[in-house]
Protein backbone atom coordinates (compact mmCIF):
# COMPACT_ATOMS: atom_id res chain seq x y z
CA UNK A 1 0.00 0.00 0.00
CA UNK A 2 1.30 3.60 -0.57
CA UNK A 3 0.23 5.94 2.14
CA UNK A 4 -0.93 9.11 1.77
CA UNK A 5 2.02 10.47 2.89
CA UNK A 6 4.62 9.02 0.70
CA UNK A 7 2.43 10.27 -2.44
CA UNK A 8 2.34 13.89 -1.48
CA UNK A 9 6.43 13.52 -0.43
CA UNK A 10 7.29 12.01 -4.02
CA UNK A 11 4.74 14.68 -5.97
CA UNK A 12 6.43 17.82 -3.76
CA UNK A 13 10.25 15.99 -5.24
CA UNK A 14 8.52 16.08 -8.87
CA UNK A 15 7.70 19.96 -8.56
CA UNK A 16 10.66 20.22 -7.67
CA UNK A 17 12.25 18.53 -10.78
CA UNK A 18 9.80 20.80 -12.55
CA UNK A 19 11.20 23.93 -11.13
CA UNK A 20 14.52 22.94 -11.52
CA UNK A 21 13.98 22.63 -14.74
CA UNK A 22 12.74 25.84 -15.26
CA UNK A 23 16.00 26.98 -13.13
CA UNK A 24 18.46 24.56 -15.30
CA UNK A 25 18.05 26.88 -18.57
CA UNK A 26 18.57 30.33 -16.57
CA UNK A 27 21.80 29.11 -14.46
CA UNK A 28 23.06 27.59 -17.71
CA UNK A 29 22.66 31.04 -19.75
CA UNK A 30 24.32 32.87 -16.90
CA UNK A 31 27.27 30.76 -17.00
CA UNK A 32 27.27 31.22 -21.06
CA UNK A 33 27.76 34.95 -20.02
CA UNK A 34 31.18 34.41 -19.11
CA UNK A 35 31.93 31.86 -21.97
CA UNK A 36 32.57 32.00 -25.79
CA UNK A 37 29.85 30.32 -26.96
CA UNK A 38 26.29 28.51 -25.82
CA UNK A 39 28.17 25.35 -26.64
CA UNK A 40 30.80 25.90 -24.55
CA UNK A 41 28.33 26.45 -21.59
CA UNK A 42 26.50 23.07 -22.62
CA UNK A 43 29.79 21.24 -22.13
CA UNK A 44 30.52 22.16 -18.83
CA UNK A 45 27.18 21.50 -17.53
CA UNK A 46 27.02 18.36 -18.90
CA UNK A 47 30.48 17.23 -18.08
CA UNK A 48 29.30 17.87 -14.29
CA UNK A 49 26.08 15.46 -14.46
CA UNK A 50 27.91 13.44 -16.25
CA UNK A 51 30.44 13.21 -13.45
CA UNK A 52 27.13 13.22 -10.83
CA UNK A 53 25.50 10.27 -12.58
CA UNK A 54 28.69 8.11 -13.05
CA UNK A 55 29.17 8.62 -8.79
CA UNK A 56 25.87 7.44 -8.54
CA UNK A 57 26.12 4.39 -11.21
CA UNK A 58 30.15 3.40 -11.15
CA UNK A 59 30.43 2.67 -7.19
CA UNK A 60 27.87 -0.14 -6.77
CA UNK A 61 29.35 -2.71 -8.71
CA UNK A 62 26.31 -3.46 -10.42
CA UNK A 63 26.98 -5.51 -13.73
CA UNK A 64 26.25 -3.14 -17.35
CA UNK A 65 24.42 -4.87 -19.91
CA UNK A 66 21.96 -7.56 -20.11
CA UNK A 67 23.29 -10.91 -21.56
CA UNK A 68 22.19 -10.60 -25.60
CA UNK A 69 20.88 -7.14 -25.04
CA UNK A 70 23.22 -4.88 -26.69
CA UNK A 71 23.02 -6.69 -30.02
CA UNK A 72 19.02 -6.74 -29.93
CA UNK A 73 19.28 -2.48 -28.99
CA UNK A 74 18.18 -0.45 -31.87
CA UNK A 75 20.78 2.58 -33.37
CA UNK A 76 18.69 5.29 -32.21
CA UNK A 77 18.36 4.35 -29.04
CA UNK A 78 21.99 5.43 -28.35
CA UNK A 79 20.84 8.84 -29.67
CA UNK A 80 19.10 10.30 -26.44
CA UNK A 81 22.66 11.82 -25.46
CA UNK A 82 22.97 13.34 -28.42
CA UNK A 83 19.25 14.95 -28.30
CA UNK A 84 19.92 16.29 -24.84
CA UNK A 85 22.93 17.75 -25.88
CA UNK A 86 20.93 20.09 -29.08
CA UNK A 87 18.27 20.25 -26.09
CA UNK A 88 20.48 22.09 -23.45
CA UNK A 89 22.56 24.16 -26.16
CA UNK A 90 19.19 25.91 -27.72
CA UNK A 91 17.85 26.69 -24.29
CA UNK A 92 20.89 28.57 -23.79
CA UNK A 93 20.62 30.57 -26.69
CA UNK A 94 16.79 31.22 -25.58
CA UNK A 95 16.41 31.66 -21.79
CA UNK A 96 17.36 35.49 -21.71
CA UNK A 97 14.99 36.35 -25.23
CA UNK A 98 12.27 34.61 -24.33
CA UNK A 99 12.06 34.36 -20.51
CA UNK A 100 11.17 31.29 -18.39
CA UNK A 101 7.60 31.06 -18.37
CA UNK A 102 7.64 31.63 -22.26
CA UNK A 103 10.43 29.48 -22.84
CA UNK A 104 8.77 26.54 -20.33
CA UNK A 105 5.28 27.31 -21.73
CA UNK A 106 6.77 26.38 -25.47
CA UNK A 107 8.87 23.54 -24.63
CA UNK A 108 6.11 21.91 -23.18
CA UNK A 109 3.51 22.60 -25.98
CA UNK A 110 6.33 20.95 -28.25
CA UNK A 111 6.27 18.00 -26.41
CA UNK A 112 2.82 17.16 -26.05
CA UNK A 113 2.52 18.01 -29.73
CA UNK A 114 5.34 16.06 -30.47
CA UNK A 115 4.06 13.15 -27.73
CA UNK A 116 0.58 12.59 -29.82
CA UNK A 117 2.37 12.12 -32.76
CA UNK A 118 4.31 9.61 -30.88
CA UNK A 119 1.82 7.91 -29.03
CA UNK A 120 -0.60 7.90 -32.20
CA UNK A 121 2.50 5.86 -34.22
CA UNK A 122 3.73 4.49 -32.01
CA UNK A 123 6.98 5.46 -32.61
CA UNK A 124 10.53 5.56 -30.63
CA UNK A 125 9.35 2.13 -28.70
CA UNK A 126 6.13 3.64 -27.35
CA UNK A 127 2.72 2.19 -26.57
CA UNK A 128 0.43 3.00 -29.85
CA UNK A 129 -2.13 5.59 -27.93
CA UNK A 130 -5.01 6.97 -30.47
CA UNK A 131 -5.26 10.53 -30.95
CA UNK A 132 -8.69 11.20 -29.52
CA UNK A 133 -11.49 14.40 -29.54
CA UNK A 134 -10.20 15.41 -26.05
CA UNK A 135 -6.41 14.96 -27.04
CA UNK A 136 -6.52 17.68 -29.97
CA UNK A 137 -8.74 20.27 -27.85
CA UNK A 138 -5.93 19.81 -25.14
CA UNK A 139 -3.71 20.62 -27.42
CA UNK A 140 -5.30 23.78 -28.76
CA UNK A 141 -6.17 24.74 -25.74
CA UNK A 142 -2.09 24.71 -24.74
CA UNK A 143 -1.29 27.15 -28.23
CA UNK A 144 -3.91 29.43 -26.94
CA UNK A 145 -2.04 29.32 -24.11
CA UNK A 146 1.25 29.97 -25.28
CA UNK A 147 0.26 33.12 -27.57
CA UNK A 148 -1.20 34.47 -24.75
CA UNK A 149 1.84 34.64 -22.49
CA UNK A 150 4.15 35.03 -25.26
CA UNK A 151 1.95 38.40 -26.25
CA UNK A 152 1.26 39.38 -22.37
CA UNK B 1 1.35 40.78 -31.72
CA UNK B 2 3.76 38.20 -32.12
CA UNK B 3 6.90 39.79 -34.05
CA UNK B 4 8.62 37.29 -36.21
CA UNK B 5 12.02 36.88 -33.93
CA UNK B 6 9.52 36.02 -30.79
CA UNK B 7 7.65 33.73 -33.68
CA UNK B 8 10.98 32.42 -34.67
CA UNK B 9 12.18 32.05 -30.82
CA UNK B 10 9.03 30.36 -30.00
CA UNK B 11 9.76 27.46 -32.64
CA UNK B 12 13.28 27.11 -31.26
CA UNK B 13 11.61 26.23 -27.75
CA UNK B 14 8.30 23.96 -29.41
CA UNK B 15 11.78 22.08 -31.40
CA UNK B 16 13.26 21.52 -27.65
CA UNK B 17 9.58 20.08 -26.56
CA UNK B 18 9.82 17.98 -29.03
CA UNK B 19 13.22 16.79 -28.66
CA UNK B 20 12.45 16.31 -24.82
CA UNK B 21 9.35 13.72 -26.14
CA UNK B 22 11.74 11.91 -28.26
CA UNK B 23 14.73 11.81 -25.79
CA UNK B 24 12.57 10.28 -22.89
CA UNK B 25 11.67 7.33 -25.50
CA UNK B 26 15.14 6.76 -26.67
CA UNK B 27 16.30 6.58 -22.88
CA UNK B 28 13.90 4.40 -22.16
CA UNK B 29 15.14 2.24 -24.77
CA UNK B 30 18.40 2.25 -23.98
CA UNK B 31 17.52 1.38 -20.45
CA UNK B 32 15.89 -1.98 -21.55
CA UNK B 33 19.54 -3.08 -22.56
CA UNK B 34 20.81 -2.10 -19.01
CA UNK B 35 19.91 -3.11 -15.50
CA UNK B 36 19.60 0.17 -13.79
CA UNK B 37 18.08 3.31 -14.98
CA UNK B 38 21.29 5.54 -13.66
CA UNK B 39 23.62 3.20 -16.24
CA UNK B 40 20.98 4.33 -18.53
CA UNK B 41 20.82 8.49 -17.60
CA UNK B 42 24.67 7.98 -17.50
CA UNK B 43 25.58 6.87 -21.10
CA UNK B 44 23.20 9.60 -22.26
CA UNK B 45 24.94 12.18 -20.74
CA UNK B 46 28.32 10.67 -21.52
CA UNK B 47 27.22 10.78 -25.16
CA UNK B 48 26.02 14.22 -25.36
CA UNK B 49 29.33 15.38 -23.06
CA UNK B 50 31.58 13.72 -25.66
CA UNK B 51 29.92 15.18 -28.38
CA UNK B 52 29.24 18.87 -27.09
CA UNK B 53 33.24 19.04 -25.94
CA UNK B 54 34.08 17.32 -29.93
CA UNK B 55 31.85 20.55 -30.78
CA UNK B 56 33.15 23.23 -28.69
CA UNK B 57 36.59 22.30 -29.75
CA UNK B 58 35.82 22.39 -33.29
CA UNK B 59 33.97 25.61 -33.10
CA UNK B 60 37.15 27.05 -31.75
CA UNK B 61 36.04 30.18 -30.08
CA UNK B 62 37.88 31.45 -27.13
CA UNK B 63 36.33 30.37 -23.83
CA UNK B 64 36.71 32.89 -21.14
CA UNK B 65 38.83 35.29 -19.62
CA UNK B 66 39.97 35.64 -15.85
CA UNK B 67 38.13 38.89 -15.70
CA UNK B 68 34.52 36.86 -16.69
CA UNK B 69 34.94 34.12 -14.46
CA UNK B 70 35.28 35.80 -11.61
CA UNK B 71 32.16 38.24 -12.30
CA UNK B 72 30.43 34.40 -12.51
CA UNK B 73 28.30 34.05 -9.37
CA UNK B 74 28.73 30.72 -7.44
CA UNK B 75 25.70 28.97 -8.69
CA UNK B 76 26.46 29.98 -12.55
CA UNK B 77 28.46 26.41 -12.18
CA UNK B 78 25.43 24.19 -11.06
CA UNK B 79 23.19 23.97 -14.58
CA UNK B 80 24.93 20.04 -14.22
CA UNK B 81 24.00 19.15 -10.87
CA UNK B 82 20.14 20.15 -11.48
CA UNK B 83 20.39 18.12 -14.78
CA UNK B 84 21.61 14.87 -12.43
CA UNK B 85 19.17 15.58 -10.32
CA UNK B 86 16.45 15.61 -13.06
CA UNK B 87 17.49 12.71 -14.54
CA UNK B 88 18.02 10.54 -11.43
CA UNK B 89 14.80 11.69 -9.68
CA UNK B 90 11.93 11.01 -12.89
CA UNK B 91 13.82 7.66 -12.86
CA UNK B 92 13.23 7.41 -9.02
CA UNK B 93 9.85 8.69 -9.31
CA UNK B 94 8.16 7.37 -12.67
CA UNK B 95 7.46 3.65 -11.12
CA UNK B 96 5.85 5.37 -7.65
CA UNK B 97 3.67 8.33 -9.51
CA UNK B 98 3.13 6.92 -12.73
CA UNK B 99 3.99 8.55 -16.26
CA UNK B 100 0.60 10.58 -15.89
CA UNK B 101 1.04 12.29 -12.42
CA UNK B 102 4.87 12.72 -12.79
CA UNK B 103 4.48 14.74 -16.18
CA UNK B 104 1.57 17.09 -14.65
CA UNK B 105 3.33 17.69 -11.44
CA UNK B 106 6.53 18.17 -13.38
CA UNK B 107 4.66 20.70 -15.26
CA UNK B 108 3.12 22.35 -12.46
CA UNK B 109 6.71 22.81 -10.92
CA UNK B 110 7.97 24.25 -13.86
CA UNK B 111 5.13 27.11 -14.36
CA UNK B 112 5.67 28.54 -10.87
CA UNK B 113 8.85 28.74 -10.34
CA UNK B 114 9.00 29.88 -14.25
CA UNK B 115 6.63 32.98 -13.34
CA UNK B 116 8.57 33.18 -10.02
CA UNK B 117 11.82 33.40 -11.80
CA UNK B 118 10.79 35.63 -14.08
CA UNK B 119 8.49 37.99 -12.13
CA UNK B 120 11.81 38.84 -9.95
CA UNK B 121 14.61 38.45 -12.64
CA UNK B 122 16.36 35.50 -10.39
CA UNK B 123 18.97 33.79 -11.86
CA UNK B 124 19.72 35.77 -14.44
CA UNK B 125 16.48 35.92 -16.58
CA UNK B 126 15.01 39.04 -17.92
CA UNK B 127 12.70 40.82 -15.57
CA UNK B 128 8.85 40.11 -16.55
CA UNK B 129 6.37 41.17 -14.94
CA UNK B 130 3.61 38.36 -13.69
CA UNK B 131 0.49 40.03 -15.35
CA UNK B 132 -3.27 38.64 -15.71
CA UNK B 133 -2.49 37.64 -19.30
CA UNK B 134 0.23 35.79 -18.33
CA UNK B 135 -1.46 34.14 -15.47
CA UNK B 136 -4.19 33.14 -17.89
CA UNK B 137 -2.21 31.64 -20.20
CA UNK B 138 -0.71 29.52 -17.56
CA UNK B 139 -3.82 28.07 -16.42
CA UNK B 140 -4.75 27.29 -20.49
CA UNK B 141 -1.70 25.23 -20.75
CA UNK B 142 -2.25 23.27 -17.51
CA UNK B 143 -5.94 23.13 -18.12
CA UNK B 144 -4.52 21.56 -21.99
CA UNK B 145 -2.30 19.08 -20.39
CA UNK B 146 -4.98 17.95 -18.34
CA UNK B 147 -7.61 17.52 -21.13
CA UNK B 148 -4.69 15.63 -23.21
CA UNK B 149 -3.92 13.51 -20.16
CA UNK B 150 -7.71 12.79 -18.78
CA UNK B 151 -8.29 10.62 -21.67
CA UNK B 152 -4.73 8.01 -21.23
CA UNK B 153 -5.65 7.33 -17.87
CA UNK B 154 -9.73 6.59 -18.74
CA UNK B 155 -8.30 4.34 -21.05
Amino acid sequence: MKSAAATYWWLACSIAVGGSLASQAGINAELRTALGSPVQAAFISFLLGTTILGLLALPRGQAWFRPGALAATPWWAWLGGVVGAFIVTLAVFLAPRLGALTLALAIISGQMLTSLVLDQKGWLGYPKIPISLSRIAGTLLMGVGVILVATA
Amino acid sequence: MVTFSTAFLLGCSLLIGACGASQAGLNARLRLALHSPIQAAFISFLIGTLLLGILALMLGAPWSTRAALAALPWWAWLGGLLGAFNVAMSVYLAPRLGALALAISILCGQVLVSMLLDHNGWLGYPRIELTGQRLLGAVFIVAGVCLVAMRRSAR
